[in-house]
């Protein structure tokens, strides 16, 4: 476990090493980079193999100093076992956008520099206890988005990339007013996340403080109608930086919600929870309509990715065991499966054909060219529309067997959600991998062969995927035991303790 | 009277002023005639060490303005634009002893003493590049609007001295703690702000700023925006501190408010860095105010305003360093002139990426825990009146987000415009200084304690 916090120093440590890496050969920024993210990667696995959760599930400290008494706020990592899960993401995330970014020359050692700069901030948001703390980290993933989009992006890169940091700035104001409030108003002497838990603000003030914190973290991850950053930012981004938009950031926002927003106002969650679950099942049905209509084939999984964190929002605002066990278990399912589909369609598709466009790849013979990546993107379109076998339809059953209870008519057209994915998922399948035979093949000469890391990164997510699908058990665990702890238990639905 | 208690206490002003009358001396009996092209090193130095003895002691607001006072005589090797050395220096570091003495001020009009002989030579430094006529015309528009902001102010402290008889901090204090709002006091209020609003370059006091900013000398501009900003936000602090809060509160409000939305909003349509500066100053300006929107009951954050002041200043004297390098390499003040900057010169890049984001308050920079600290200490008091003006202040500081970028896309994003451009010219000596301005900036946004803890607040 004491392991977990020196993934945010190597990834420090890598960014400030990567920048001013010496020499001229491009291989060996490669190599430095996969080897911070396998570092990384390595940290994690070696604390989920000690996690020993506290009986009580509750934060098991990692570090803790006094950092700026004049305000109460300490520098304090911990670990519970949803950070865990939302750790072992990143980490992964980490390593396979770093294979997936294989091609790129451009400004590399400063690609990776912003790289590991955006992933040092999002494993300290996992990591703190300290709600100071968690803010400077949410805060500092911010800037390197903006340039990683706006630099390595394509199309509408500056557009996509100033969208995204003004939404994200502006929800982290919202969130700013939130802590600001909550931290006052209970006392103004900590920031510390138990003890703002235990104390909390007088039910009255909780009322508006909620919504602020809970809408400011969720304009990260994408809820209806503030996901309109999430498409064209996704669609701007360069590969790596989609994935780790639609594997990791998004996960930001909806792990705020949970270990932030629900746990500081516990008074206010049932009276705000009809109005969000709304929202949230909104965001699902109209990112899965949104998605059927595309012509960009990027523009479909970005709009999925809406769609698919929907299904978190709603878990998180069921406020039952199985509904928030499945939105934490959606985060984490969501962002290897969206992964995999930007790696796909970002890496293998565009940067070998140079079109997105639905239509034109129709007539393109790709499933005859690269079968590979038919297939692969057969298997992550199968997982994505919540499988049986795959990760993503535990996490979306136990969403819906949550939310039946408190809102069935939600959780009814939730359901619908889960058949309107299997329609846009089949759309695209047919149109860029088995179109009509008498479609006009155009494309025949020869497209580039899938390289190494290509192959290693689709292999290993599919991996994870098919094997958490299959053995759910382990992280259930973990979360299950996380959200029973005293300061989780008011998102269950328990009492205060 | 007991001298060697005077000159005790006003130790760092004398200190300022000798260094001053030393420069002047030597640079006009001795560099003049024997080695003219070293008049401007020696003259530097030697503020700069003057400025260095005065900053013996503990870190307050005299030790911040002296400190700014020597970054800004390094800054001047890197644009000479007089020939008036002596003089020059002279006038900065009289502005700076102007500064400390105000600081130190028991007394309403001591501290208004000083501020005006500050405010005299930023006047005349404005005014010194003769030759050219924006920079005579800034000067004049600087002369007059400071004029009137000065009027009023001296309008205001005598309103304050008819309704408790003194102009000593302490007992405006204690009169004012038991009495009931009157309508002079309001008047007296309004007056107050109004003055320091001037000053502080507050909306809608705010015109002289833009020109000010764009046509002195880089350095003056550099001092003005730091310097005088770490004295005036001080004193108004104190003044409020002592002037009776129930009257003085809605005026601080809405000056607040106006520069938050005006300057913020401004600044998204600059084409000049300078002038983007400019409504940057005047949307700190309202940051700065909205920490004195507390309850009346509450005391001033006095630490969080001097920590705001001095990151800020820092900030913004980096700013204006590379508004120097800018102009030297293009010669003009236009954000088109950072396109690619990274390309040719990635140390500057960074450099500049350091202060605008410090600005712009993101974290681990300094500016960022001086909003938070700030708007963090005036909610203490609880009043929906500050709740209410620090969430505007937070959703803007959102917007300054956009045009901050957009400075940083130049540099960063953007191709630069021919290839084959040399990278800017910089002399080790301004390098040097940025780098320890960005340190300073970064290094107290990791471990802002150190900086906070060596203010003893006086109130």
């Amino acid at each position: 476990m004491i392991s977990l916090p020196w993934t945010i120093y190597l990834c420090l440590v890598g960014a400030a090493l990567l920048r001013f890496w010496p020499g001229r050969s491009d291989g060996s920024v490669r190599a430095g980079a996969l080897g911070v993210a396998v570092g990384a990667l390595l940290l994690t696995l070696n604390a989920a193999c000690q996690f020993e959760p506290l009986p009580d599930g509750s934060l098991i400290t990692l570090t803790k100093a006094e950092w700026i008494p004049a305000i109460g706020a300490n520098y304090h990592l911990a670990a519970d076992g949803i950070s865990l899960t939302l750790v072992l993401l990143t980490s992964i995330a980490a390593t396979v956008g770093v294979l997936f970014s294989w091609n790129i020359s451009h400004r590399l050692r400063e690609f990776f520099a912003l790289y590991f700069l955006l992933l040092a901030g999002v494993f300290g948001v996992f990591l703190s206890a300290d709600l100071f703390l968690l803010f400077v980290f949410y805060e500092i993933a911010i800037v390197p988005k903006y340039f990683l989009i706006a630099i390595w992006g394509s199309t509408n890169r500056e557009y996509g990339a100033m969208k995204l940091a003004l939404y994200s700035f502006v929800g982290s104001a919202l969130v700013l007013i939130g802590l600001l409030a909550a931290h006052v108003f209970t006392g103004g002497s900590s920031f510390d996340l138990a003890t703002l838990a235990l104390k909390t603000a007088p039910a009255a003030q909780q009322m508006w403080i909620y919504p602020l914190l809970f809408i400011g973290f969720a304009i990260l991850a994408g809820l209806w109608p503030f996901h309109t950053w999430a498409p064209t930012g996704h669609v701007a981004a360069p590969t790596a930086a989609s994935m780790l938009l639609a594997g990791v950031v998004m996960k930001l926002g909806a792990y705020g919600c949970l270990r932030v927003a629900m746990p500081l106002c516990p008074d206010a969650l049932t009276a705000w929870q009809i109005p969000f679950a709304s929202l949230a099942v909104i965001g699902i049905l109209f990112g899965a309509f949104a998605a059927m209509v595309q012509d960009d084939f990027k523009f479909v999984i970005g709009y999925s990715s809406v769609s698919h964190m929907g299904f978190a929002m709603l878990g998180l605002t069921t406020l039952t065991l199985a509904g928030q066990k499945g939105a934490v278990m959606q985060m984490f399912s969501h962002g290897i499966i969206a992964g995999l589909l930007f790696g796909i369609v970002g890496r293998m598709i565009y940067d070998r054909t140079h079109t997105r466009d639905l239509s034109l790849l129709q007539g393109m013979r790709l499933t005859r060219r690269m079968p590979f990546v038919a297939g692969a993107f057969l298997v992550a379109g199968l997982a994505s529309m919540g499988m049986p076998g795959f990760s993503g339809f535990i996490a979306e059953l136990s969403v819906l067997q949550g939310s039946w209870k408190p809102f069935p008519v939600i959780a009814l057209l939730a359901a619908v959600g889960v058949l309107l994915a299997a329609g846009y998922t089949l759309r695209v399948l047919r149109m860029v991998f088995f179109p009509d035979e008498d479609s006009k093949g155009r494309g025949t000469a020869p497209l580039d062969p899938l390289t190494w890391p290509e192959l290693t990164g689709t292999l290993f997510l599919i991996a994870i995927a098919l094997y958490i699908g299959l053995q759910p058990a382990g992280l259930m665990g973990w979360i299950e035991g996380a959200l029973k702890s005293p300061l989780m238990r008011p998102c269950i639905g328990g009492g205060l303790p | 009277m007991n001298y060697s208690l005077l000159i005790q206490g006003h130790l760092t002003e004398l200190t300022l002023i000798c260094c001053a009358l030393i420069v002047l001396i030597v640079d006009r009996l001795v560099m003049v005639r024997s080695w003219p092209s070293h008049r401007y090193p020696v003259a530097a130095v030697l503020t700069a060490s003057g400025c260095g003895i005065a900053m013996c002691g503990k870190f307050q607001a005299d030790e911040a303005i002296a400190a700014m006072t020597a970054s800004v005589a390094i800054l001047s090797l890197g644009e000479k634009f007089t020939k008036q050395v002596g003089e020059y220096f002279l006038l900065l570091l009289v502005a700076a002893a102007g500064l400390v003495f105000m600081v130190h001020a028991d007394d309403l009009l001591n501290a208004f003493l000083g501020l005006e002989t500050a405010s005299l030579s930023f006047y005349v430094l404005v005014a010194l590049d003769r030759k050219r006529a924006e920079a005579v015309q800034a000067g004049f528009k600087y002369f007059l609007y400071g004029g009137v902001s000065a009027a009023c102010l001296l309008y205001g402290l005598s309103l304050i001295y008819g309704l408790t008889g003194s102009l000593n901090f302490a007992e405006c204090t204690q009169a004012f703690a038991g009495m009931p709002p009157s309508p002079i006091a309001y008047v007296a209020a309004v007056m107050i702000v109004v003055g320091f609003a001037f000053k502080l370059a507050a909306a809608p006091f705010h015109l002289w700023a833009p020109d000010v900013y764009r046509h002195s000398a880089t350095p003056v501009a550099a001092f003005i925006a730091s310097a005088s900003k770490i004295g005036g936000v001080y004193l108004l602090a104190r003044v409020v501190g002592a002037f009776h809060r129930e009257a003085i509160v809605p005026a601080i409000v809405a000056v607040s408010v106006m520069s938050l939305i005006l300057g913020n909003l401004a600044a998204i349509s600059q084409r000049s860095l300078t002038r983007l500066l400019a409504f940057s100053a005047v949307a700190h300006a309202g940051y700065v105010l909205v920490g004195l929107c507390g309850a009346s009951d509450q005391p001033i954050p006095m630490g969080a305003l001097f920590y705001y002041a001095v990151t800020y200043a820092i900030a913004t004297a980096g700013a204006f360093g590379l508004v120097m390098v800018l102009r030297r390499d293009t010669g003009s003040d236009n954000l088109e002139g950072l396109n690619g900057l990274n390309q040719r010169s990635p140390a500057l890049a960074l450099l500049l990426a350091i202060f605008v984001l410090s600005l712009a308050g993101i974290p681990p920079l300094a500016g960022f825990f001086g909003k938070f600290y700030v708007f963090a200490s005036v909610l203490r008091g609880g009043s929906s009146l500050a709740i209410g003006v620090t969430s505007l202040a937070i959703l803007m500081s959102a917007v300054s987000l956009y045009y901050y970028l957009q400075v940083l896309k130049r540099v960063f994003v953007l191709p630069q415009k021919d290839e084959a451009q040399a990278p800017p010219q910089v002399s080790r000596a301004t390098m040097i200084l940025l780098t320890a301005l960005a340190l300073a900036t970064f290094l107290a946004g990791l471990y802002p304690q150190g900086l906070l803890r060596s203010l003893a607040p006086p109130l």
